[in-house]
């Protein structure tokens, strides 16, 4: 008896403990290889491609990428990560839910592309409700083609991830611009005539036309976004 | 055996050490997923038409460890059994054809076959590039090209297609170089003669561009080099390619 109860005893360790080792290598592991492009202001693709950190939300290693734009995580275990994107002046990408398997083989992610946040400066702005409209006008350091958003909530900590209202994109070029102005209606945003609201304005890459979805913050986002302003506090009355 | 029958400290350690490989051996199991891949290919002759037997496609599994072949039967299909959960590259070949590469593929593995998208190969073009010629066109402002190319073999072919390259180095291939397009040749035709226009960012001034061309048979097919990034194109024919063909970057006259 004295065997059977130790035979019991050992055969529950050996399940519990017995093959830890093992099960920490139940996930394969894997290389995955990715190439970032990047695209100035102008909308020219840029040379070298270098400096751009990638992070996997999850691991603690860092990527780099090389003149190429090549970035390369090693002995990665398979799951699904984030893979954040950013390069100081090109703003954020963030790849949500990339899922990988892990094998001998590198995966390869697909091309994203960054572009470069436009160099605008602010000298003045100018905010203003009339008949229901809110009328925002501004000076600008001198710029060929602006494009610019506008970001409007109920709370201070207005901004492109949180906003009760945002307006379309807007965009101008041709020379020399030294101004730009923007209306908003009243009836378009959720709210009424006496209400104290939030706004701030993001300059953005002309010539990013899709930007991503963020799932976390359920916006979609550009990734040259530049904040452009303070925020603004603004009584419609 | 008497030792045995005796001691039976000796007979649990037997039993433990049993026990261990047995459950160990479970967890090995429970390791890897394995499963079924199906595939299917479609051939194209040299012109762009659609054969009805596509067998004879032989399928190398690159990462596979013992390599697993398979090949396609008349209708293009073709099975891979107890492939393992992982990363694979998937070539495409067979005589005479463009052969083709899926990089990086992700099997997961499971109960039900997994499909891989439907590939295309293509006849290998058998149109010959005789000649290359790069020569000074005169344009205003902007460094323009005439190209020259004569051709022969297959020039009875509707719009045969030829993929060109461009690079600052020497050495350039369709592995090797900064940009790329493709020209149609016209039904007929036993010359190929085109204008191109240089962006000087990518060719600055005064150095030397270099140009190579190859037959070709489709026009997108391509996969990324996993280490330059750059785009492999698949559909060319890679035996017959021209001769390199320079020259320098000349000055401009600036529209200001």
């Amino acid at each position: 008896m004295k065997i059977l109860k130790f035979l019991i005893i050992s055969n529950i360790f050996i399940f519990l403990f017995g093959c830890d080792k093992s099960e920490e290598n139940i996930f394969l592991k894997g290389n995955i290889v990715g190439f970032v492009n990047l695209v100035d202001e102008t909308g020219t693709e840029v040379e070298d491609k270098s400096g751009v950190n990638v992070t996997m939300e999850g691991l603690t290693s860092l990527a780099n990428t090389n003149e190429d734009g090549r970035f390369e995580f090693k002995n990665v275990p398979a799951g699904t990560y984030n893979l954040i994107y950013n390069k100081t002046d090109y703003g954020v990408y963030k790849r949500f839910s990339y899922q990988f398997i892990g094998g001998n083989l590198p995966a390869l992610v697909n091309e994203t592309t960054l572009y470069e946040q436009p160099n605008i400066e602010i000298q003045s702005l100018d905010f203003s409700f009339n008949d229901n409209i809110i009328s925002i006008s501004g000076k600008i350091s001198e710029t060929s083609h602006i494009t610019f958003q506008t970001f409007i909530n109920d709370s201070s900590n207005v901004s492109n991830l949180k906003y009760d209202f945002a307006t379309g994109k807007h965009s101008y070029s041709g020379w020399g611009f030294t101004e730009f102005s923007q209306s908003i209606y009243l009836s378009e945003t959720p709210y009424s005539a006496g209400d104290k609201v939030y706004l701030v304005i993001y300059f953005m890459n002309p010539n990013e036309e899709w930007g991503y979805y963020d799932y976390e913050n359920g916006k979609y986002v550009y990734t040259s976004y530049k904040k452009a302003t303070s925020v603004i506090n603004l009584i419609l009355e | 055996m008497k030792i045995f029958k005796r001691n039976n400290k000796i007979r649990v350690f037997i039993f433990f050490i049993l026990l261990l490989t047995i459950a160990c051996e479970k967890v090995t199991e429970y390791e890897v997923l394995s499963g079924q891949l199906i595939g299917y290919v479609t051939l194209y002759d040299n012109n762009r038409n659609k054969l009805t037997d596509h067998s004879g496609v032989e399928i190398i599994v690159e990462g596979s460890n013992p390599q697993i072949k398979a090949s396609t039967n008349e209708n293009g299909q073709f099975i891979i059994d107890n492939l393992k959960s992982g990363i694979y590259n998937i070539v495409f070949y067979k005589e005479g054809y463009c052969q083709h590469k899926i990089i990086s593929y992700q099997f997961v593995g499971g109960n039900k076959p997994a499909t891989i998208n439907q590939t295309s190969l293509f006849g290998q073009s058998n149109l010959q590039i005789n000649s290359l010629e790069l020569t000074e066109s005169e344009y205003q402002y902007t460094v323009v090209f005439t190209v020259k190319a004569k051709v022969s073999g297959q020039i009875e072919n509707t719009n045969s297609i030829c993929r060109y390259f461009l690079s600052n180095e020497p050495d350039i291939s369709y592995r090797n170089y900064i940009s790329t397009n493709v020209v149609y040749k016209y039904t007929g035709n036993e010359e190929i003669s085109f204008n191109l226009q240089i962006d000087t960012l990518k060719f600055p001034v005064g150095s030397e561009l270099y140009m190579i061309m190859y037959p070709a048979s489709e026009v997108n097919q391509y996969y990324t080099d996993i280490n330059t990034g750059n785009k492999i194109y698949t559909s060319i024919n890679i035996n017959k390619p021209s001769t390199v063909a320079n020259i320098t970057i000349p000055e401009v006259e600036s529209p200001w």
